[in-house]
Formats: C-alpha cells, sequence, structure tokens
C-alpha cells in the first residue's frame, strides 16, 4: 500500500464524497440485498484508499470506482452462488454494464426525488422514511400501525410507484424547460 | 411491464421473495431491457431513499433539525455530502493524524464534528482499518459495544 500524501488525501476524500451515491446505486444493482451491498461498499471503499496512489487522476475516478466494485460484488456473488436469490453472473454483467451506463439518469432522479418526496403527504413520508431506517422490520412496523404486513408492503408499492412516477414526470418537465 | 414484475422487483429489492420468485425475476430481466431499466430505477429508488431515512435519523439524533417542508435543497445532497464527507473523514482520522488545511473549510466542519463524535466513543479506534469502517451512511452506526 503506498502512502498517500496530504493533498492526494485531500483529492480522494472529495472523489469518494462525489462519487458515493453512484457507486453505492452501481453495487446495490448488483446485489440481492441492502446489507450486502453495504457489505461489498465497505470492501470497495478499502480498496480504492489503498490503491488511489496508483490512480492516475488524469482518467475518470467514477469509472475506476465502478470497475473496482464490479470486481468486489462479482467476488461477493461467487461465495454466494448457490442463493437463489442471487442472479447468475450472466446477468449481473449486464446489470453492471447497464448500471453504469444510466448513472446520469440516475443523478438527475436522485434530484428529482427531493421534489418529489416533498409532494407526498407528510404520513406517507414519515411511513416511507420509517421503512427505509436501518434495522427497521416490516411485521414491526406493521404492527405499530396495526396493519398487516401485506397491506403496508402494498401502501409502501403504491408509494414508490407514485415517486417513480413523479421522478419521470419532473425529468420530462426539466428536459422541456 | 406488468404490475406484477413491478412488484416482484420491489420484492427482491426488499428481501421479501422466494427463490422461485428471484428466479423468476431473473429469467424476466435477461428477457427484457425495459424490465432492467425499470429495476435499475427501483435501485436507484431504493438506495436514495435508504440514504434519506438515514440522513434523517442522523439529523432527529445528533445533527440539527432540518424539518422537510423548509427544507428548498432537501436532504438527499445535505446527506450524501455529510455522510461522504464522514465516511472519509472517519477513514482519514484513523489512519492519519493530521492538521487540517485552511483550505477545506467547507470540510472542516464537518470533520470536526465527526471527529469529536468518534472522540466520545468509549474505545479508542484501532488502525488501520477496523471492521466496521463503512463509506456510507452505515458507518453512521458504532460497531456492537460502543454504544
Amino acid at each position: 500500500m503506498s502512502t498517500l500524501n496530504d493533498q492526494q488525501h485531500d483529492r480522494f476524500l472529495r472523489l469518494f464524497a462525489e462519487h458515493e451515491p453512484a457507486v453505492r446505486t452501481f453495487v446495490r444493482s448488483l446485489t440481492p440485498t441492502r446489507m450486502d451491498a453495504s457489505e461489498v461498499m465497505q470492501e470497495v471503499a478499502v480498496v480504492l484508499w489503498k490503491k488511489f496512489g496508483e490512480f492516475d487522476e488524469t482518467r475518470d475516478f467514477r469509472k475506476w470506482a465502478f470497475g473496482v466494485a464490479r470486481y468486489e460484488a462479482m467476488a461477493f456473488l461467487r461465495d454466494r452462488a448457490r442463493d437463489r436469490h442471487v442472479f447468475d453472473e450472466e446477468l449481473v454483467a449486464r446489470l453492471a454494464d447497464e448500471a453504469a451506463a444510466a448513472e446520469p439518469r440516475h443523478a438527475m432522479q436522485r434530484e428529482a426525488l427531493e421534489k418529489c418526496l416533498q409532494r407526498l403527504s407528510e404520513p406517507q413520508r414519515e411511513l416511507v422514511l420509517e421503512a427505509y431506517t436501518k434495522g427497521t422490520r416490516m411485521d414491526e412496523l406493521a404492527g405499530r400501525r396495526g396493519q398487516t404486513a401485506m397491506s403496508l408492503y402494498k401502501i409502501l408499492h403504491r408509494i414508490r410507484q407514485a415517486l417513480l412516477e413523479c421522478v419521470r414526470r419532473t425529468m420530462a418537465q426539466e428536459e422541456l424547460g | 411491464m406488468s404490475g406484477d414484475e413491478e412488484e416482484l422487483i420491489q420484492r427482491h429489492l426488499d428481501g421479501c421473495a422466494t427463490p422461485e420468485e428471484s428466479s423468476a425475476l431473473q429469467q424476466a430481466l435477461k428477457e427484457s431491457s425495459e424490465l432492467r431499466a425499470r429495476y435499475l430505477d427501483y435501485v436507484n429508488l431504493d438506495v436514495a431513499l435508504s440514504a434519506l431515512a438515514d440522513a434523517t435519523a442522523v439529523e432527529e439524533g445528533t445533527i440539527t433539525e432540518m424539518p422537510v417542508a423548509q427544507s428548498s435543497h432537501f436532504r438527499w445532497r445535505a446527506f450524501a455530502a455529510a455522510a461522504a464527507c464522514l465516511a472519509s473523514v472517519c477513514i482519514a482520522g484513523l489512519l492519519t493524524h493530521r492538521k487540517h488545511s485552511p483550505a477545506r473549510v467547507d470540510v472542516a466542519a464537518a470533520i470536526e464534528s465527526t471527529q469529536k463524535a468518534i472522540a466520545q466513543m468509549p474505545v479508542p479506534p484501532v488502525s488501520p482499518l477496523p471492521a466496521w469502517i463503512s463509506p456510507t451512511a452505515s458507518m453512521l452506526e458504532p460497531p456492537k459495544g460502543f454504544e
């Protein structure tokens, strides 16, 4: 592992901060669960940090990070190949290519999501954020709300559909504007 | 694309699909580029909502109140910057002992608050990279035994 000097250290922090959401989305597209994605992201961050001294900074950091992330995700998935929730290598490779190509669109979607979340009603927004809070169990959340897990899933399903539709409309309007 | 396929995507991403359902989704994804694009959109939504939820929890717990309705810039960007800075800072803080450069004013506040939070943990950080280090919001949770 090469030692980074102060300037390299600063540049790494800035580049990582800038591209972390994209890399995480990329990793999540290849892994079955959020926990799996977090585990892979830990490895990706460590490898990027260790290898940054060798990184040619005239190159695209995000592309480099995607390459590292793809390798780490593939290694992770190979260890879990018997899990039938894990997609096979052919599909993972295709998703990796398409996820990388889709990142500019996804970045715009994340921007639009800010607006769309504010358009939800307060109870809807609170529900969706609670459902996504780390450690939340759907069955427990449903119990607190006096609902079955299935009915809660259906509500969340509709909210997520609505959010994606709102994101699509928002992006279309911004393209026109 | 059918509503059933969208529901299947969501169930898979929530970790609620059966092995048979995930296999069926895999086959459907192989056959349809449109479905793959939709799948990736849901992945992006999943990650963004997780990040926003984490940011909300952090804000309510340890940082500042920032009601959604009052935030024109909303939380995603704030979270993305804060979480990534926090992640980077933790890596850096554990690996190096260095002075802050005056040129890093925008990052300095995040660094300072994070280092204070780390300093308050009862167990000192070890080098070079403890297993609980994460580049993202997940690292905002202290490891077991630190609470």
